[in-house]
């Protein structure tokens, strides 16, 4: 087992074989410096356990090929994309940080998958950017390739 | 947390390119328009050639061809087609992404293009459809973003070529050419006196290097594929053999094949290292596997003379130009 401390300071329990998957930590465990419990300070509790569940979920991403349980791990996969934008940012730096090539994969697919056919408005919203283009800025962007404004996938709404 | 992916907020810029590398062309092209740091973002250089690598891995090229010996009329525009294998963004197998591409209207783009390279064709044509004033341009059909060059005042004798700031190479190509392509700031081109002739832009050298033993009277054709250069060759029997260019000059043979499923099929060049692209004699295009054998048709009918159509491969980039 080894210990995991977010950085509210509570501490969390991990198997040795889930939590390899991240290569940081994998690699403090090869160098010997992962004897009592490693501090996470840029990753608070809420996001740690997400990452811990599908950390656990993943374990065995090899067996669960061999098993047929594919298709449960991609169900587990689309639920666990299924949070706020807010949260999925937390769990896309705490992925980066911990360096786990496939769960970056994945939130950041389910993010441009949200994305792409929203409309410039609903991006706004969405993600809380404030427009500091000025109208003739953005008349110019728009100018230059008025048909990737037009078309019917285009998605006002928020969600 | 409260993170924001907006500047300002904690979230990493280098994440935010981590996700906007997913998109298509046309909603970058739309989020241009939200702020001022993700138009800078989405037309950084950096993004440009990270996003042009990250669908470049994932996807085939698409195919562009176009008519050569079909003028551009008014209403016909420029005879040409790009269209993709499977494409999300696109539609299904066979359907064209851009037919007749109404932003090029005006320009008398005549019946040569070149490249593509990062996604950018150019071409020769003419300013005016009414009278002849020639000139050079660029096309980028991801942006759709059509410029002309400025003009060059000297004789092409015995070929020109065009470098742009380092990253482009275009072959203009008076008779003599057969093919040309651009690999690590050398241009290529085969010359019909057997000979494969580069100039290194860095040293400004023309080099003559050597062929592989392909008869003088056997059609062959130079190509650019998985960043090396190859070297097509077919016999009057139909057997075709692809050498691998290993050093400048040294060549390896790589694959010999024959076509044995259709009759006279006539070769239009490689589409990834394995699979050629054939037109079958009522003009339907198909794909080729050298190393299973595998016949597939895209689906596609050619209009037109096929002895004269041009097939590119083509791969989208935001290159601004």
């Amino acid at each position: 087992m080894v210990k995991l401390k977010s950085n509210d300071d509570k501490e969390f329990e991990v198997e040795e074989a889930a939590v390899i998957q991240s290569e940081m930590i994998k690699n403090m465990i090869e160098d010997g410096c992962a004897t009592s419990v490693i501090p996470l300070p840029n990753i608070d509790s809420k996001t740690l356990i997400k990452v811990i569940e599908y950390l656990n979920k993943h374990i065995n991403m090899g067996k669960a090929a061999e098993t047929g349980e594919e298709d449960d791990l991609k169900e587990f996969d689309e639920q666990f994309v299924n949070m706020g934008w807010e949260e999925l940012f937390d769990v896309i730096m705490a992925a980066n940080y911990l360096n786990i090539h496939e769960l970056m994969e994945l939130c950041c697919q389910s993010a441009a998958d949200r994305l792409k056919n929203k409309s410039v408005r609903a991006v706004r919203e969405m993600l809380k950017i404030t427009n500091d283009l000025t109208e003739e800025e953005e008349q110019e962007i728009i100018n230059d390739a008025p048909w990737a404004f037009e078309g019917p996938e285009i998605d006002d709404t928020v969600n | 947390m409260g993170t924001s992916i907006d500047d300002g907020g904690p979230f990493p810029e280098d994440l935010t390119l981590d996700i906007l590398q997913r998109l298509p062309f046309k909603s970058l092209l739309r989020f241009k328009c939200i702020s001022k740091n993700w138009y800078g973002l989405i037309s950084s250089p950096a993004f440009v050639g990270k996003h042009f690598n990250y669908h470049g891995n994932k996807k085939r090229p698409k195919i562009q061809f176009h008519d050569i010996d079909r003028p551009a009329s008014d209403d016909d525009l420029i005879p040409m087609i790009i269209f993709s294998e499977d494409d999300s963004e696109g539609g299904g197998e066979g359907t064209p992404l851009i037919e007749k591409p109404h932003h090029l209207r005006g320009f008398g783009v005549d019946k040569l293009f070149y490249g593509p390279v990062d996604g950018v064709f150019s071409f020769s044509g003419t300013r005016s459809t009414t009278e002849y004033d020639p000139c050079l341009g660029l096309w980028n059909p991801a942006t759709r973003v059509v410029t002309t060059l400025p003009p060059v005042h000297f004789k092409p004798q015995p070929a020109f070529l065009l470098d742009i700031a380092g990253i482009f190479g275009f072959g203009f190509d008076p008779p003599l050419h057969n093919s040309s392509d651009y690999l690590n700031g050398t241009y290529y081109w085969m010359v019909q006196d057997d000979a494969l002739l580069s100039f290194d832009f860095g040293s400004e050298v023309f080099h003559q290097n050597s062929r592989p033993d392909v008869p003088r009277h056997h059609f062959s054709s130079l190509m650019l594929l998985d960043g090396s250069n190859k070297i097509m060759a077919k016999a009057f029997n139909s057997v075709f053999t692809i050498w691998l260019m290993i050093e400048p000059g040294v060549w390896n043979k790589l694959h010999t094949f024959q076509c044995t499923s259709i009759i006279e099929p006539f070769y239009r060049g490689f589409w990834d290292s394995t699979t050629a692209i054939f037109l079958d004699t009522s003009d339907w295009l198909f794909s080729y596997d050298v190393v299973t054998q595998e016949t597939k048709p895209l689906g596609f009918q050619l209009q037109g003379d096929h002895c004269s159509i041009c097939v590119h491969y083509y791969k989208e980039s935001l290159l601004p130009i």
